[in-house]
């Protein structure tokens, strides 16, 4: 089978003739600051400062004016952290009606991402989100096409895909797309991603289904961290360190490190506009409120690459495996001769890791809300598989699931009042 | 009859009314009693008490919407109807509309506006169609519009969008405008022709709100055209931040057309100049943007003029332009600008645009920025080069190597030339090399090393002795990667050469590259080397072979190993073999020591064999099992040292390792330490974690507290003794073998099999079937009654076979009969046949209970009897399977095939490989 190989120059034309033609809106239009002068420098704001958001204070690409968080505590703290300049805000929407800001890092639960991230956009800023972009396909759509109608530059926060050693390979993804773009193993290739790959899907993250309610502690403003997530009763398990565990907020350790272990996957494999058309699950059956977790979820692609999240930690597996050769993580090979191979093989273009250059120039950031948003998918996909516990059929244009009305519902979900999606 | 029939039938109809009587009472708990419940219940308690209160009916929900109250406390109602919601949404539609119905129920009986404002919120959660009907009704109320509104915009199917259409004109002010903004949110582009005829009659602020929904919605009718430049000369125009945003908006519309028509044009023009005039940046991009799609010759002056604007996001708007046009036209302008923007200007952005639009002709222009003053100029230029065209990009980028000593331009040419055409870039770059500098030379050596260019291997190993520091490091580097096989004598030379300093570097480059080569004579270089060595030099190359580490390296150092101890000439070689084992760092030839030790009992370097014994113990690599049977073996051997093993299994805290030194615990050489091991693997660690549990251990550790002085943890086990007598068992089945009983595998090697002897490898005291092997081991005599008992351990998805009274060489499953071998709780194994499971006699016969197999990579025991025609089988003492085979031979067999092997009388015993790793010992038999 032949493959299609997108270069990034390619995917950024492509993805721009589907997107506003050339344009790149000014901001000043929409409302903010001028546009940045290379000199100039940047400034942002963090909306979520829990453990993750303190971490982003020390962030490069720009000076930090304003914190923002709905648990009075973490504020305070951040506060503290970030300087006397920083000002702290309660209501995202305050942070976002500032004009003098031009970066919002997006480091709430998931289940916030979408709807500050589209008020972000709608009030023309930047935008760094956390992982997973977001809770739900439908949401992710929402961003897409957010991102696009306001010209904003948007960032994930994984970088696997530009650089740091990926994991178990004791190298960057680099080399390893190198391997995969000079065609030595073959294809269709299939990716294991599990233990022995280096690659841990984190059971700990998983819910518990006895808590008995607890008071609400004052400094934290339950409902508006609760957000468009249905009203349950308080826990100190369901919020800050722990939300991941339950699928209102997240969805466990695959909603933690699916997209730090998934992007690069589907940078490697050039499938950055597309999504996988099939997806096999074995897990244990879900609570419809804790997740817990999976034995393996498959994905497959039209062209009949395949994607494993192996949750059972099969000893042994090879990274990629294709028809002609198999890749081990350090990037060993059963490919006789396979280092003086493959040093006859040209590199791949560098993907450059600057957000604040990406800002300043306008040019889409190499992880961007397209390819985000697809290699997001894969981990919603995957989700979707394992709370229904069947296998599934995905059309990768439409983004929606075939012949599977109760798959489909959980595409779009509720959201509770006042808050929704306004492009 | 009849009679008796009547009675029952009236006790029956008397008994169910008791029940319809008794239980409703009985268990319909109090609403208000459920309340008190649900403030501390656990989602799971909420959700019971939720479907209780659902098949109670709507009727009852309703009167629990009674609690919220527009003051006072109620908490615990509003959280019970929230928690009502999400139950429901978990449920099936039947127990949804239920939900519905009550909360409607609710909503119409209730006055208030904040709880019937609450009510729609919920039923808004709950977003079936029965609650959209009920919501829409209060789309046109005035108090409620907007949570009715936002309610159907958030729950977003077809009904809600039919709903608010048909709203639209019938209501009026902020409802209205709320309709319409929702409306534009959906996103339908149906709405258009109803907003549009709506224009006329609407009020000035509701005709705005109509105008940006149109845009949002993407409109693109001459209609809108028409709307928007009456609203413009209005008397009261739409304020100026709207209208820019609504134009942007239009932008896409117009794309999608065929392009402006002269009147737009004209207005976009006067448009246009006002801008300038007031100097609007924001609407200067605007406006360019509505340009860009008029025909190229109207608009290319424009643009090129503003690629010179000195405000950065005009000129940003041009140089996209200019990229997208992607005509020889456009390309023309941007290279001039390239051109007269190296003086000063925004070089770089225009080398960000010229590689989008790549063209050779832009070449000219950017090989001059190679000199640019500024080092991002520079930067970018050489990558914009390889985007335009990574062939001619390799000699204009060697040029320039020859020319620059900057640090940051040497290493963005060396990244550069390793994205070019290696082939082409090597040659290019290999008859550059003479006229390089020193600080070049290091760039260049370096791409031809990560090329592995063969070629230059003389010219790199020459350069190891260049005078320059760094190049030397980069050479040495280099002819590692650089060198083949055939340059390993050359390589040897220099290493034998007593002047050289680099014997480090040198040697690690003969490892490397003999280390690749596909061949298993891969060490014969260093084998014929060592040969004509000086006794001195045999430390070079065994260092070398110990890197190496494949067969025929292992072979040679343990050939020196095993020489004869006793003739004076051998010494050196001895020695030298036990210097390159203990920096050996394969754990595996701890099986091959262990042979040594057991085979030399008088060597004078045993001693110093038995420590890279315990070295090889530390490295990574042994499973637990091979461990424990390497100490097992040790202590046996060396029982002088055996401390240092007692030592290392009371580190290993597995079945397999107590069971080992439980056999010293009454041996008074050793029972002190045996006993105190023993203690030490049983009991749980400091952080309570490890530690073994079971019936079977408690009488070695009562055997144990003898050997204990310590009062505290004499406590602790007697804890842990008291924990493992309602211990289920965790050792393995010891069977109580009499003497009768012979080994079939003695654990070193295939003595008494024969067959496929390739595919199984004794290691470890073990028998390994390869995952390679397809094939059958034999034993080498026919068995006729006996008990054969085993150990095994699986692999996941492990599959293979125990064949008995098998025809030598035959088919186990038909010729003879196999009892199955297989990981069941594999993937791939799930929905097998019965008879294809764990203990099953394959396809004949499925065991009465799933195998209680333990997990992979721990092992299990099994004991198969066959004596006549009796056949059982147990695994890890329990039977499960037990049969007679003559009357299973007497019936077709569920399988559908032949099985005629089911009446032999006596035939081989075989181990039946398939493809997967398996490993047995203890394989032992007992004839009857």
């Amino acid at each position: 089978m032949s493959r299609k190989k997108t270069t990034r120059r390619e995917f950024l034309k492509a993805s721009s003739a589907v997107g506003l033609g050339f344009m790149v809106l000014p901001r000043r239009i929409l409302g903010g600051k001028a546009y940045a002068s290379p000199n100039e420098e940047l400034t942002r704001a963090i909306i979520g400062v829990g453990g993750m958001g303190m971490g982003h204070i020390g962030y490069p690409d720009g000076r930090l004016l304003a914190v923002c968080d709905v648990d009075e505590k973490h504020l305070k703290q951040a506060m503290e952290k970030a300087g006397p300049d920083v000002k702290g805000y309660k209501d995202y929407r305050e942070v976002l009606a500032r004009e003098d800001i031009d970066i919002v890092h997006i480091v709430t639960p998931p289940h916030w991402h979408a709807i500050i991230a589209i008020d972000a956009a709608r009030a023309g800023k930047d935008i760094w989100c956390e992982k997973p972009m977001t809770r739900t396909i439908g949401e992710g759509k929402k961003v897409v096409e957010a991102v696009q109608r306001y010209g904003r530059i948007f960032r994930l926060n994984t970088w696997f895909r530009m650089k740091d050693t990926f994991y178990g390979f004791g190298t960057t993804a680099y080399e390893i797309k190198k391997v995969v773009d000079s065609g030595i193993l073959g294809w269709p290739l299939k990716v294991n991603v599990g233990e022995s790959t280096g690659f841990t899907w984190k059971f700990f993250w998983s819910g518990k289904t006895d808590l008995e309610p607890q008071p609400i502690p004052p400094e934290l403003d339950y409902d508006f961290w609760l957000g468009p997530a249905p009203y349950k009763p308080y826990h100190p398990h369901r919020v800050h360190g722990t939300f991941r565990g339950y699928w209102d907020y997240d969805g466990g350790g695959l909603g933690d490190m699916g997209q730090h272990y998934l992007d690069p996957v589907q940078y490697l494999l050039g499938k950055d506009d597309t999504s996988p058309v099939e997806i096999e699950v074995s897990a244990p059956p879900q609570h419809p409120d804790a997740v817990s977790s999976f034995r393996w979820i498959r994905l497959r692609y039209e062209d009949g690459c395949e994607i494993i999240l192996d949750g059972e930690g099969k000893p042994g597996l090879p990274y990629l495996e294709g028809p002609k050769g198999k890749l081990y993580p350090g990037l060993k090979s059963d490919i006789p001769n396979f280092e003086k191979k493959l040093a006859s093989f040209p590199n791949p273009e560098p993907l450059p890791c600057d957000f604040a250059h990406s800002v300043r120039t306008r040019e889409k950031f190499p992880l961007n809300e397209i390819n985000g948003h697809r290699s997001c998918t894969i981990v919603n996909l995957a989700k979707i598989a394992m709370q229904l516990g069947r296998s599934l059929r995905f059309d990768p244009v439409k983004q929606v699931f075939v012949g599977d009305e109760e798959a489909n519902r959980l595409i779009d979900q509720p959201m509770r009042a006042p808050w929704t999606l306004q492009v | 009859m009849k009679k008796l029939n009547k009675l029952t039938q009236i006790f029956t109809i008397s008994i169910l009314l008791a029940i319809f009587l008794f239980v409703p009472i009985a268990t319909r708990a109090d609403i208000a009693q459920w309340l008190e419940k649900i403030g501390s219940a656990s989602i799971s308690e909420s959700y019971a008490i939720c479907k209780e209160l659902c098949q109670q009916g709507e009727t009852k929900i309703a009167e629990l919407c009674q609690h919220i109250k527009p003051q006072g406390d109620d908490r615990n109602a509003r959280l019970f109807v929230r928690m009502l919601v999400n139950y429901a949404s978990t449920q099936p539609i039947e127990v949804q509309n239920t939900v519905a119905k009550g909360f409607i129920k609710a909503l119409q009986a209730n006055q208030d506006i904040q709880i019937k404002a609450f009510l729609i919120s919920e039923l808004q959660m709950l977003g079936n169609p029965l609650a959209v009907e009920a919501i829409a009704e209060y789309i046109g109320d005035k108090n409620l519009c907007d949570y009715a509104i936002r309610a159907l915009q958030t729950i977003n199917n077809d009904i809600c969008f039919q709903k608010l259409c048909e709203h639209l004109s019938r209501s009026e002010g902020r409802c209205q405008q709320g309709i319409i903004s929702a409306l534009a949110g959906i996103g339908n582009p149906q709405a258009i022709t109803e907003l549009e005829k709506l224009f006329n009659s609407a009020t000035p602020e509701t005709k705005e709100v109509i105008l940006i929904a149109l845009a949002q919605l993407e409109n693109d009718s001459e209609k809108y055209y028409k709307l928007l430049e009456t609203q413009l000369s209005a008397d009261k125009p739409l304020s100026k931040k709207q209208f820019y945003s609504l134009l942007f908006t239009q932008i896409e519309r117009v794309a999608k057309q065929s392009g402006i028509t002269p009147q737009q044009k004209n207005i976009l023009e006067a448009l246009l100049q006002q801008a300038y005039k007031e100097n609007d940046t924001g609407a200067i991009c605007a406006i360019l943007h509505l340009f860009a799609y008029l025909p190229p010759k109207d608009v290319l002056d424009l643009f090129a003029r503003e690629i010179y604007n000195p405000q950065s996001e005009v000129s940003a708007v041009a140089l996209q332009y200019l990229t997208h046009t992607d005509t020889k036209e456009s390309k023309n302008i941007l290279k001039e600008a390239l051109v007269k923007s190296a003086s000063g200007g925004n070089t770089y952005q225009i080398l960000d645009a010229v590689e989008k639009t790549p063209d050779p002709l832009f070449i000219s222009a950017i090989v001059p920025l190679l000199n640019h003053s500024d080092e991002k100029i520079r930067m970018k230029a050489i990558q914009s080069l390889i985007k335009i065209d990574a062939n001619k990009a390799i000699s204009i980028l060697i040029k320039r190597l020859k020319e620059t000593s900057d640090k940051s331009d040497l290493n963005a040419i060396q990244q550069a030339l390793l994205q070019t055409p290696p082939k082409e870039t090597v040659a290019e770059l290999g008859s550059s090399l003479k006229k390089l500098k020193d600080e070049q030379l290091v760039i260049a050596l370096d791409i031809l090393a990560q090329r592995r260019a063969e070629k230059y291997f003389k010219f790199a190993l020459q350069q190891t002795n260049n005078k320059d520091a760094k190049v030397r490091k980069v050479a040495l580097n280099a002819i590692a990667f650089m060198g083949s096989p055939k340059d390993v004598p050359t390589l040897i030379k220099q290493l034998t050469n007593p002047k050289n300093q680099n014997q480090d570097a040198i040697s690690d480059a003969i490892v490397q590259i003999l280390k690749h080569k596909e061949d298993e004579d891969r060490c014969k270089p260093i084998f014929s080397a060592i040969d004509k060595a000086k006794p001195e030099q045999y430390a070079l190359f065994l260092t070398i072979l110990a890197k190496i580490d494949d067969a025929s390296a292992r072979d040679f150092v343990l050939s020196w190993l095993n020489l004869p101890s006793d003739v004076p000439q051998n010494k050196v070689k001895i020695e030298n073999a036990i210097s390159a084992l203990a920096l050996w760092d394969n754990p595996k030839l701890a099986d091959n020591v262990i042979a040594f030790l057991k085979n030399n009992p008088n060597h004078p370097y045993r001693n110093d064999v038995w420590k890279t014994l315990i070295r090889f113990l530390s490295l990574p690599g042994l499973a637990p099992d091979e461990k424990v049977w390497i100490c097992g073996q040790a202590i046996e051997i060396m029982p002088e040292n055996a401390g240092d093993m007692f030592n290392i299994l009371g580190g290993i805290c597995s079945s397999d390792s107590f069971l080992t030194v439980a056999k010293y615990s009454n041996n008074p050489q050793f029972a002190d330490i045996a006993n105190k091991t023993l203690v030490k693997i049983a009991l749980p660690d400091k952080n309570n974690e490890n530690g073994i549990t079971g019936r079977d251990i408690v009488p070695y550790l009562e055997n144990a507290l003898k050997y204990i002085d310590d009062t505290a943890l004499k406590d602790n086990i007697q804890k842990h003794i008291e924990k493992c007598k309602n211990a289920t068992d965790a050792l393995p089945v010891i069977y109580d073998d009499d003497n009768q009983f012979t080994l079939l595998f003695n654990g070193n090697n295939l003595k008494g099999w024969s067959g496929y002897t390739r595919g199984f490898v004794p290691e470890f005291g073990k028998l390994v079937c390869l995952p390679t092997c397809h094939l059958n081991l034999f034993t080498e005599k026919p068995y006729k009654d006996f008990i054969l008992r085993f150990e095994f351990k699986l692999y996941p998805g492990a599959n293979n076979g125990i064949g008995l009274r098998v025809p030598y060489m035959k088919h186990a499953a038909y010729q003879g009969m196999e009892i199955q071998i297989l990981d069941d709780n594999a993937p791939e194994n799930i929905g097998l046949k019965p008879y294809q499971y764990h203990g099953s006699i394959y396809g004949v016969l499925a065991p009465t209970i799933p195998a209680p197999l333990k997990k992979c990579g721990e092992w299990n025991q099994q004991e198969i009897l066959l004596q006549g025609s009796k056949i059982s089988v147990r695994v890890n003492g329990i039977e499960i399977l037990t049969a007679d085979l003559k009357e299973l031979a007497s019936k077709p067999s569920p399988d559908d095939k032949a099985h005629p092997g089911l009446l032999n009388e006596e035939g081989y015993i075989a181990l039946l490989g398939h493809g997967s790793r398996v490993e047995f010992r203890n394989i032992r038999i007992k004839q009857l």
